[in-house]
Parts: structure tokens; sequence; C-alpha cells
């Protein structure tokens, strides 16, 4: 099967957990003797857009150069729709996107045509994130459309329109005239032009209820092979041990005041261990807490073998939780908080805790125990491989869940 | 680009602020720069990642771990500071108004930002154009967003009962 996928956004070495999936997607679908093309928008304006350089991904991939100007529902979706057909793929599967997605949808929806979700970019105008004021947020573009349209410019779109500053989400949101109240009955339509639909987990999909017949979830993975399983190092009773927390840490609903006051809590009965954060703010170090910078995809790997115990104490309702999988992979045992796709890759008790929403009560209580017992480290570590292995290894997941939905699409 | 500047062992000072690219910075200015004697000022306190050191040739801290503009006499030092190091160029992480307008202050004869996919762009507006482009872009920003307000207030989207609910 001749396979196109597009995507708005696409960079590497990765900028985040969307760019990671399609990568290893496109890697998985080749894996199975599935021709493949990945086109990409560029756009020298922009780093966040197509920083890549195609031909030195392991996979035929197009970049499609634009202009700022060009960055619009006119040119981007025709630029998309001229390359694809010159390909002529049995499939097209849409990768990320923000406004204009529903524009590039459209215009490819003459083909089968599957399109990924990787956190809630079609029902949160503010941010995707679906939280708002410290909580999640009930509203859903999809069926509160005014309230939604309202709220984004309370948030960061209103804030950067104010400063006349974009990244790439409010950049869209103008281009795409999102604000308009038309561009609801676009994205409804879009949606409807799919005939399937991907999502990383339950909460996602509810959202789409009665809007979608056919919505899949496929969790998101990781690359057993680089993610290497080194076991716990030695480490005597009362030597430092080192909790790590990575990825956007500095995001609020990341959660790190959660870790924090766990920090405070033990830190209050004993100073065997390290809170260990990729913030890029040092100015929040003490004792025993350290902002250790950002660090980019390779040398994430090294942290995960370095740490002791990994923490990942979201508060919004988390898609996927990639890092929780990454760690996992490296044998370190995890502590999540209940949240989003979190809660279902980690399984309380045996690969590491689950404790509730900004509870730094019982994450301090799950990390006291782990930080006592090198034992039930190790353990935990040894069945989080077991179970990346099972569950989230990249080329499994792809041979599981793509081909019976790709062979739909074209019976 | 084929090089910052004309000298042959050019002075760079790369001005650390919040943010990822820190790193990058440093490599893409060794990249155009390979004989440079690369200057990294990092606030006071910073811990240096051995990939920062093994990149600058030389490590300076800032009397201070943040600076705000509104504590003048602490940027005023601030730029003493920087003007002594007698920099042939002074490379800024982005090209926010504060950072230009220091970057202008430090003496410099050439100044740029490094983007965040690691590009050097010249900055090259005097602090006059600078101010003066910050308050045309607020002027333009505050009346876009007006525009968008009463978008969004005047003209509804139809046919939706509005009763948000927890689908979470």
């Amino acid at each position: 099967m001749r396979i196109a996928l597009v995507d708005l956004f696409f960079s590497w070495p990765p900028h985040g957990g969307a760019d990671a999936d399609l990568y290893h997607t496109v890697l998985g679908l080749q894996a199975l003797g599935h021709e493949v093309h990945l086109f990409v928008a560029g756009c020298v304006a922009s780093w966040e857009r197509g920083t890549v350089d195609a031909a030195e991904l392991p996979f035929p991939a197009t970049l499609l150069d634009f202009a700022p100007r060009e960055v619009n529902p006119r040119v981007m979706p025709a630029r998309f729709r001229q390359a694809v057909d010159a390909w002529r793929p049995d499939v097209v599967f849409a990768g990320d996107g923000f406004f204009l997605k529903p524009y590039v949808v459209q215009a490819l929806a003459d083909y089968p045509l599957v399109s990924r979700y990787y956190a809630y970019e079609l029902t949160c105008h503010r941010d995707h994130c679906m939280f708002k004021n410290g909580a999640p947020c009930p509203a859903n573009y999809l069926r509160t459309p005014n309230a939604c349209r309202t709220c984004a410019l309370e948030g960061v779109v209103g804030e950067e329109v104010r400063r006349w500053r974009f990244h790439s989400w409010t950049e869209e949101y103008l281009a795409a005239h999102a604000f308009m109240p038309g561009y609801h009955a676009r994205v409804v339509a879009s949606l409807r032009c799919c005939n399937a639909i991907v999502v990383y987990n339950r909460i996602q999909k509810r959202l789409l209820e009665g809007l979608h017949g056919n919505v899949h979830i496929v969790p998101g993975g990781v690359n057993t092979d680089a993610f290497t399983f080194r076991p716990l190092p030695e480490k005597t009773r009362n030597a430092r041990k080192a909790i790590l927390m990575t990825g956007r840490v500095e995001d609020p609903v990341k959660g790190l005041h959660t870790l924090r006051e766990a920090g405070e809590r033990l830190a209050q009965e004993r100073d065997d261990f390290e809170i260990r954060v990729t913030h890029t703010d040092f100015t929040i170090n003490n004792a025993w807490f350290k902002a250790i910078g950002w660090h980019d995809h390779d040398a994430i790997m090294g942290l995960y073998q370095e740490a002791d115990v990994c923490v990942v104490p979201s508060v919004w309702e988390e898609p996927f939780g990639l890092v929780a999988v990454e760690a996992m992979a490296s044998g370190r045992p995890v502590c999540v908080s209940r949240v989003g796709g979190l809660q279902d890759i980690v399984v309380h008790g045996e690969t590491g805790f689950i404790f509730d929403r900004e509870d730094s009560a019982g994450l301090a209580r799950h990390l006291a125990m782990l930080l006592d017992d090198a034992g039930l480290r190790r353990r935990m570590g040894e069945a989080g491989r077991k179970r990346a292995e099972r569950e989230y290894d990249w080329q499994r997941l792809v041979a599981k869940h793509y081909p019976p939905l790709l062979e739909g699409l074209v019976t | 680009m084929t090089g910052l500047t004309d000298s042959a062992t050019p002075r760079i000072c790369a001005y650390f602020s919040v943010g990822r690219n820190y790193l990058k910075v440093l490599r893409a200015i060794r990249a155009e720069e390979p004989n440079a004697r690369l200057c990294a000022m990092v606030p006071a306190g910073y811990p240096v990642s051995e990939a920062e050191a093994s990149v600058a040739d030389e490590i300076i801290e800032t009397q201070l771990a943040r600076y705000s503009a509104w504590n003048v006499p602490a940027c005023l030092r601030l730029v003493r500071q920087l003007r002594a190091g007698r920099y042939d160029v002074f490379v800024v992480m982005f090209d926010s108004t504060e950072l230009q307008v220091l970057s202008s202050l430090a003496g410099a004869r050439r100044r740029s930002y490094c983007t965040m996919d690691g590009r050097l762009v010249p900055l090259t507006a005097p602090i006059p154009r600078v101010l003066a482009g910050a308050v045309a872009r607020t002027v333009r920003g505050r009346l876009a967003y007006a525009l968008l307000w009463l978008a969004v207030r005047v003209l509804r989207v139809r046919g939706q009962k509005e009763t948000p609910k927890l689908d979470a």
C-alpha cells in the first residue's frame, strides 16, 4: 500500500512527542512493507515548522517550503494536495497541525484518509490542553464553540496578539480565521471527511463521540533499542538517590509544583535524595532540588540511566505521557499522576505508583517507599522494561494497530 | 553567512537568557567562527554543563542571577561589565526588545541573535528604532485584539447548545 503522510510541524530531531510519534509510525509502516512518503511543511521564519533535513531521514520525505505569507488556508492546502497528487498514494495519513489542519484535511478528502490527533487541538482553542484555572476544563470547542472562542482570547492567543509576537499556535489561529463562527463548521466537516481518526486515549475518544464513528485509540510508543535497559546502580542506604522529571517541566500543566511540594515533605525527614528536573531556570535550585537545563533527545537517554526513580506529576489530562514510557524502557520505576493516558501506562504497584492529581503527600509517600527499598526499585524497573517492550515498542505497536485500520480503509 | 566578523580571532560574547537553546547558540557561533575567543556570559551561580564548557573558551558570570529592567543601577553595572569585555560580537538568545537594547549598549561592533533552530541573525536596528518598533507592535496588537474581541463577541456560532460538561 502507498501511504502518504502529511504534517504541518514535523521536525527532526524532534521538538516533542508528536514528531517522535510520526517518525516511528512512518518507520513502522515501512517495516511492514508499505511504501511511505512524508510531506512536511517548512517555513524559514518559524523554527517550530519543518526544521528537518529531508535527505537525512531514513524514509522518503519532501519538505514543502512556505514563505510566511503562504502559511494560510489557501496556499498551504493546495500545495499539499499538489504534492500528494503527484505521488499517487492509496491512503493519506494526516499528522500534526493546529488551526490550518482542517483545511489541509479537506483538501485531501478525495483519498482514504486517517487523521491523528496528538493533544486536544480539536477541542481547546486556548492552548490545546483543556486545562484552565488549575483544573480540567469542561468546555469543548466542538460542543461549546462560543465559550471556547472567548476563552482563546483570554489565554495565550490574546496575550500574543496584544504583544503582536506569535508562536505557531497563534499564527495559525489568525491565518485560519479560527475566531470566526464559520470555522466551527469547517472543523466538524473536516472530521467527517476522515475515514478514521486516531487518538491516544479514552478521554480524547469520548470527546469525539457523536461526531465520528471510527475513532481508534493507538497509544504512543518508545524506541526500546535506543532507550536501553541498564540495571539500577547499587547504592548504599544513605547514598543520594536521583529523582528525575524530564520534558517541558516549566509548563504549569506538567505539575512541577507537586513534585517540589513532595520534595519539601521528604526533605523534612531525610537528605538521601536529589530531585533533578530539566528546567532552564536554575535560580529555583536548593540543596535537594536541581534544575539541570534543557537536554535534547539523545542526552535524555543518559539522564534516565543516572536516575533511580522517575516522576511524571502532570495535572492536565496528559494525552499519552511519552516520558513515562521512556523511563520504563530505561528500567526505572515511575510515579505518575492519575490523569489522561498516564494512568494506562503505569501498573500501580508493579511498574511504579499512581497518585492523585496534585497529591504531593501521596507522591512523597511513594517516593519514600522507593528511596528506602533498592529491591523494590529494581523489581519495578525490570517490570517496567518488560511492559515497555511488550506494549510500547514502536515496531510491535504499529504492527498491532495499523494493519487492520488501513485495510479497513481500502476494502 | 560566512562569518560574524572580519577579525581573525574575534572576541565573541554569548549572553545567556533563560531558555532551551544556549548550547545551540554556543555551537552555532563556534561553527561560524572556529578561531574566535568565545566567552559564555552566564548568570551568577549558573551550573555550566560539560557540553557548554567544552564549546566556550571562557565562562564569565554576571553579578546577579537575574536582571530586571526596573533595577536600573544593576542594569548599568551589567552594561559596564559588558563594555569592559570589549567584545567584537555580542550574541543574544532572543530578539526581544530588552535584549536588543542590551546588545546595543554592550559596545560590540556587531550583534546577533540566535534563532531556536540555530541560525545567527544580525541585529542592526539602533535603540530608537527598536523602541519605536516595540511601541508600533503594541499598538497594532491592541487594535487587532479589539477586532478579534468584537468578532468573537458579536458573531456567534449558531445552532449550538452551550452546555459545558466535563467530557473527561
